[in-house]
């Protein structure tokens, strides 16, 4: 199955796009012969729990799975299967958190928490490298984030073949037009967040860019 | 628990409506605007073409509203953060078309003053809210204009 | 109606908007910015637009064009290709400067479509030849129904 595993609809307070509109372009998009099965909406320091898109995704025959996009000390991070444990835990909206204890915490609570974007200036991990960070909880990266500019996603790959991390993709979408511009691949079927924290964890898994 | 920082700026100038200048329309810089930009529809090169199509006459491209802004005559909010100021966006909605020997007056507010955290660090954005209104009092327009400071 | 007006039941989700590829000079960002009723950017002060010097003095490559300028660049591909339609809004975010003396293209893509109100919304684009964009954006147009 294939994911979009990082995109923000006008939730996030910089995305001009709504689901809806991300939907019916994935719709264009399938119709030119490009395979997309789900979207993950991670939205900018905040988890949506109440946001129900059951509706949506029925309609438009797209599963549209939930996770955040949060700020920490060391750059930004994508947390897949938010729950009450970790909602409890974390302030979303604190953007000086501790990375590492977010990644250690999210472990703990059933949740996993993977640095989007690690090659990005300013907010990526890999800036961040030099602090002696602890990165044992970390097994994942965003390896290919489609709104990445000339060099950054190449830095994260060069992080990932150093620490030996797998790598998903995501297209980092703000704009309708910018969705499913990397995906993430998976061998197995995802019919929920659980399913998708579980199939994080086994590995079986690939980002992948749009074809040209 | 740190959230964006909080801004040191002159909150007593937020909403604030601040009347601008009233302007004329001129034909000559509308075609001038258009030459500028390499132009060619007729609605905005021609009044038989625009007649033709319904309108009054030729008229200003729609987005020579953002050439009625004027920041001058605003009050200053004093944002108290960086050294350098880039505008970072623009929106306009169009309600009516503008013709020449149209007075458009203009309203301005600073929306908001907000943080944010991105590739360059923290930067804080600065929103105007611009109103325009021909001689009839119709809103023509509305602007927003978004300056950044880091 | 004109033969090549632009009726919403033609167009679709995907449908992209004839691109501009366009140069723009310093004497064309020169004369924009006379064209203003009256306007804070005078060609006898110096500025990140008509000025090498003073652009590198503030950290830039060189000239640049001024994003309400890249904006009048888009509507004009978008009025240009929407025959018949009122053009309604255009929100744009200014994400790179855009440099003087460099081949840019200005492009649209509908992204939703509502055959209720007649409207369309398309995602626009400024950006070099091969690279991320510099100007991105949202705009919404009204088209003409065949329905009248």
């Amino acid at each position: 199955m294939l994911f979009d595993l990082h995109c923000h609809s006008v939730s996030s307070d910089d995305s001009r796009a709504t689901v809806e509109q991300f939907l019916k372009w994935i719709g264009a998009l399938r119709k030119k012969g490009r395979e997309i099965d789900g979207i993950v909406l991670t939205e900018h320091r905040k988890f949506d729990v109440d946001a129900d898109y059951t509706h949506l995704a029925n309609k438009y025959d797209v599963q549209v799975l939930k996770g955040s996009e949060l700020d920490t000390d060391c750059g930004h991070f994508l947390v897949f299967g938010v729950n009450k444990l970790l909602l409890n835990e974390v302030d979303f909206s604190d953007i000086k958190m501790s990375g590492v204890e977010l990644a250690r915490i999210a472990k703990d609570s059933g949740a996993i928490a993977i640095p989007a974007h690690p090659g990005r200036y300013g907010v990526g991990l890999v800036n961040y490298l030099d602090d002696g960070l602890d990165l044992s909880n970390i097994t994942i990266v965003e390896a290919l984030n489609g709104s990445a500019r000339a060099g950054e996603n190449e830095k994260s790959a060069e992080f990932m073949d150093q620490y030996g991390l797998a790598g998903t993709g995501g297209s980092d979408a703000h704009f309708v037009s910018g969705i499913a511009q990397c995906l993430t691949s998976f061998d197995n079927p995802i019919a929920s967040e659980t399913d998708l924290v579980e199939q994080l964890i086994q590995g079986q898994f690939k980002a992948i860019s749009a074809p040209e | 628990m740190a959230t964006e920082p909080t801004i040191d700026y002159d909150r007593s100038v937020l909403g604030k409506e601040v009347p601008g200048e009233t302007i004329r329309i001129d034909r000559e810089k509308i075609l001038a605007y258009g030459a500028a930009i390499g132009e060619t529809n007729p609605l905005f090169l021609d009044d038989a073409a625009a007649i033709q199509a319904g309108y009054k006459s030729l008229m200003a491209p729609p987005s020579y509203i953002n050439a009625l802004i004027l920041s001058s005559g605003r009050p200053d909010p004093k944002v108290n953060f960086g050294t350098l100021s880039f505008h970072s966006g623009q929106a306009i909605e169009t309600y009516q078309p503008i013709y020449p020997e149209d007075s458009i007056s203009t309203t301005s507010s600073l929306e908001d003053v907000y943080a944010k955290t991105g590739r360059s660090g923290t930067m804080v954005f600065i929103v105007w809210k611009t109103e325009l209104f021909n001689q009839a009092g119709e809103l023509v327009a509305i602007a927003r204009e978004s300056f950044v400071r880091r | 109606m004109p033969s090549n007006t632009l009726y919403i039941e033609n167009v679709d989700i995907g449908d992209e908007v004839p691109e501009l590829v366009t140069t723009v000079s310093m004497d064309q960002v020169t004369a924009f910015f006379a064209s203003y009723p009256r306007s804070n950017n005078s060609p006898d002060r110096p500025s990140r637009f008509n000025s090498d010097e003073q652009a590198k003095k503030e950290g830039l490559a060189g000239p640049i064009i001024p994003g309400v300028m890249s904006m009048a660049l888009i509507t004009k591909v978008l009025t240009d290709w929407g025959i018949g339609a009122k053009f309604k809004l255009l929100d744009a975010i200014f994400r790179q400067v855009v440099p003087q003396e460099e081949q840019i293209r200005a492009y649209a893509v509908i992204t939703d479509k509502d055959e209720e109100s007649n409207t369309i919304e398309l995602d626009v684009y400024i950006e070099p030849m091969d690279g991320q964009p510099y100007v991105r954006g949202r705009a919404s147009m009204e088209l003409v129904s065949k329905a009248g």
